[in-house]
């Protein structure tokens, strides 16, 4: 299968803002991005990207949300060990929150035609969809969630092993791409 | 090979969802295969029997080698109409796996095409063939171009595991022990070291006991590991031996190593053990200088080959140029004659000689080698003394020779002088007759034409011969070299002035007369 040898190719190189967290098989992985640019919303804030890989990557476009990690929760272990050896107290991990924008929904879904089967193609990459959201939410100004987020947030349940649980999905565990959405605003 | 199967079955696998591609049948392929068929635009390549995208590439490979899709060197690339290339098992699984919408679209910029792929230029195609990569099969190391690697993979790889012969048994065999019709499952076993056993005859037992790296036998003292069969006999750290040092030297008693003590006591030749062994070192340099010797005297032969040489090649030309002293040259010929063979009847007779003496006992006769050495260098020296002598005599004759060379010259050079000079005395002596016999002619011309014009009457017919004669006078004046005879002859024609009347004439023989006259006081 060459998904597998694509993906190992794309660890090693990852343009500056991007870093891989978890990498361990082929199914999933975490990243983590920042915003290079002073954006005021998300200066100084790292969002932490999960990339769901179906077997038929990257024919079909990879389930790409975004994933909410509390403060010190994951990486706090590690520096209370390190504590007692460096003098310098260790910078608390500082969650990775969900950023706010008019097209990412609290849940960590986002709402990009890239993601969806109409707007992926093949050609993209890990790398090119970090790239994309990079720039997504540079170009931001607006500090709010998309219309009816409550209720979608609501709809769609939480995530779990099988996919999402809520109605929308079905509770079956279908995964993101039989959400359907508008993509009708072009100004962000 | 599931990228493949993808590319044969995406089709049905799109119309049924729920079936995967793994849990392909022959039926599923032999649709899929005819439908691949029938797609228009798209041109069919060959079956792979392996995933060439799977690869292990072994290199680095230009990027713009890399199909957007798989990131591997393009396979079979295909161009679209916007001028982007894909694999086409990419663009096919793209096409296949794409909404409606998306189908008629290049992957890369999404434009939307009207005609289907066209193959790429063969010069794309072969420079992602020439990619590296390593063979597929399991143990196999090779590492080959990616154009080649299907065949040795499928036709010669050794490591490459065929289908037992027999329909029954369904294990796998390598290339390498496959046998033509026969299951060599029934009658052989495979190590894990990977030699193939034949079974029944004890075979496998003799090689996991013996052959087989992996297993066989540790010895529990010395770690070796060895065949089974040698253990019991076998002895641990050959190097703290129990023999006698005296084996070497002859003693051939077989002992225990209890029992070594007193047989070292007991054995003479473990006695005389160290003597020997001093014996053999003094031996061994002995021979060492034997070699010396020999390179020597090798040196010191060359040494009379590159004489003989000189003599032949530079003093014998020497001998035949020069001609001009016979006596000389053949002074030079008998010292040949003399040293050269002298020299050459040494070097033959006597060299052989010793070493015939040298190469059979080399130790008693090392001072007598030393002294037909010391003799050898003191031919060699007179020798090369006689050489230097010739080459000087061979000088001196030079010499001599341009000095007559000189002579001859400088009285040849005299000779010539002298003849020059009196060519010299003869040529004026010439021209001064010939300025009198114009003068004495000019003088009867005139006579003449005084005598015409007193026979005509008065002047003026009188000037043309006049003028005419002037130029004549001039020209001769300016053209001769020695003009004193010529102008001694022009100074007397006014002072005996029987003519004196042409006004126009008179400047110019003053300025002559002038100039002559000096010529005439120098």
């Amino acid at each position: 299968m060459f998904t597998a040898k694509r993906l190992a190719k794309a660890k090693q190189k990852l343009p500056p803002g991007i870093e891989l967290v978890k990498a361990d098989d082929f199914r999933e992985w975490q990243v983590d991005i920042q915003v290079l640019d002073d954006n005021p919303l998300y200066n100084n804030q790292v969002f932490r990207l999960s990339f769901i890989f179906s077997d038929n990557y990257p024919i079909e476009s990879p389930e790409v949300t975004f994933i909410n990690v509390p403060p010190s929760s994951d990486a706090a272990p590690s520096s209370s060990q390190s504590q007692p050896q460096t003098s310098q107290p260790p910078t608390p991990f500082p969650g990775r929150p969900i950023p706010i924008h008019p097209h990412i929904y609290s849940n960590g879904i986002i709402c990009l035609d890239l993601l969806g089967t109409a707007g992926w193609s093949p050609v993209q990459s890990v790398e090119s969809v970090c790239m994309s959201i990079q720039s997504m939410l540079t170009g931001n100004s607006k500090n709010e969630r998309p219309q009816g987020d409550e209720q979608f947030c609501q709809s769609m349940g939480v995530r779990g092993p099988n996919g999402w649980s809520g109605w929308r999905s079905g509770g079956t565990g279908r995964g993101l791409k039989d959400v359907r959405f508008a993509y009708d605003d072009d100004t962000v | 090979m599931q990228p493949h199967f993808d590319a044969l079955f995406a089709e049905s696998v799109r119309s049924s969802p729920s079936l995967s591609p793994s849990s392909s049948s022959s039926s599923l392929s032999t649709h899929g295969a005819t439908q691949a068929a029938t797609q228009g635009g798209n041109y069919d390549e060959p079956p792979s029997k392996i995933d060439l995208r799977a690869l292990d590439y072994v290199t680095d490979y230009d990027s713009h080698l890399m199909c957007p899709i798989c990131h591997v060197p393009f396979l079979h690339p295909v161009v679209l109409e916007c001028d982007h290339t894909f694999c086409n098992s990419c663009l096919k699984e793209y096409r296949e796996g794409a909404s409606s919408g998306a189908r008629s679209r290049c992957p890369t910029c999404r434009a939307v095409l009207s005609s289907g792929p066209r193959k790429a230029s063969r010069l794309i195609v072969n420079m992602c063939n020439e990619t590296k990569v390593r063979c597929p099969n399991d143990d196999c190391q090779e590492v080959l171009p990616r154009g080649c690697v299907e065949h040795h993979a499928t036709k010669e790889c050794p490591h490459e595991r065929l289908r037992c012969p027999d329909p029954k048994c369904d294990k796998l065999v390598k290339r390498r022990n496959h046998v033509p019709a026969q299951c060599i499952h029934i009658s052989h076993i495979e190590c894990d070291c990977g030699a193939v056993i034949e079974l029944g005859k004890g075979e496998w037992l003799r090689h996991k006991d013996e052959d087989c790296p992996n297993t066989g036998v540790k010895c529990e003292e010395c770690g070796q590991r060895i065949s089974a069969s040698d253990y019991p006999g076998h002895i641990c750290n050959p190097d703290d031996d129990h023999s006698c040092p005296g084996k070497q030297y002859g003693c051939t008693d077989d002992f225990s190593p209890e029992d070594s003590e007193a047989h070292l006591k007991s054995c003479p030749l473990a006695r005389l053990a160290p003597h020997l062994q001093k014996q053999s070192q003094l031996l061994q340099s002995l021979q060492e200088q034997l070699i010396m010797v020999k390179v020597r005297n090798e040196v010191l032969e060359n040494g009379f080959e590159k004489i003989h040489d000189v003599l032949n090649d530079r003093v014998l030309p020497y001998v035949s140029h020069s001609d001009h002293s016979p006596a000389e040259a053949s002074d030079i010929e008998e010292i040949e004659r003399d040293h050269i063979p002298s020299a050459l009847s040494q070097r033959d007779l006597l060299m052989p000689a010793h070493l015939g003496d040298l190469t059979p006992s080399a130790d008693p006769d090392s001072l007598s080698i030393s002294q037909t050495q010391q003799h050898l260098l003191a031919l060699h020296e007179s020798l090369r003394g006689n050489v230097s002598n010739i080459e000087n005599n061979i000088s001196t004759l030079t010499n001599t020779i341009s000095d007559l060379d000189a002579r001859t010259s400088m009285q040849i050079m005299n000779e010539t002088l002298r003849i020059k000079e009196d060519l010299a005395h003869t040529s004026a002596a010439l021209f001064s007759t010939r300025a009198q016999v114009q003068w004495l002619m000019n003088r009867e011309r005139v006579g003449q034409q005084q005598q015409a014009m007193g026979i005509r009457g008065r002047a003026p017919s009188a000037q043309p011969p006049v003028s005419n004669q002037a130029p004549s006078a001039r020209s001769s004046v300016s053209e001769g070299g020695d003009s004193s005879g010529q102008g001694q002859s022009l100074e007397g024609q006014p002072s005996a002035s029987i003519l004196g009347s042409s006004p126009s004439f008179r400047p110019q023989i003053r300025r002559q007369s002038g100039g002559s006259q000096e010529r005439v006081k120098l």
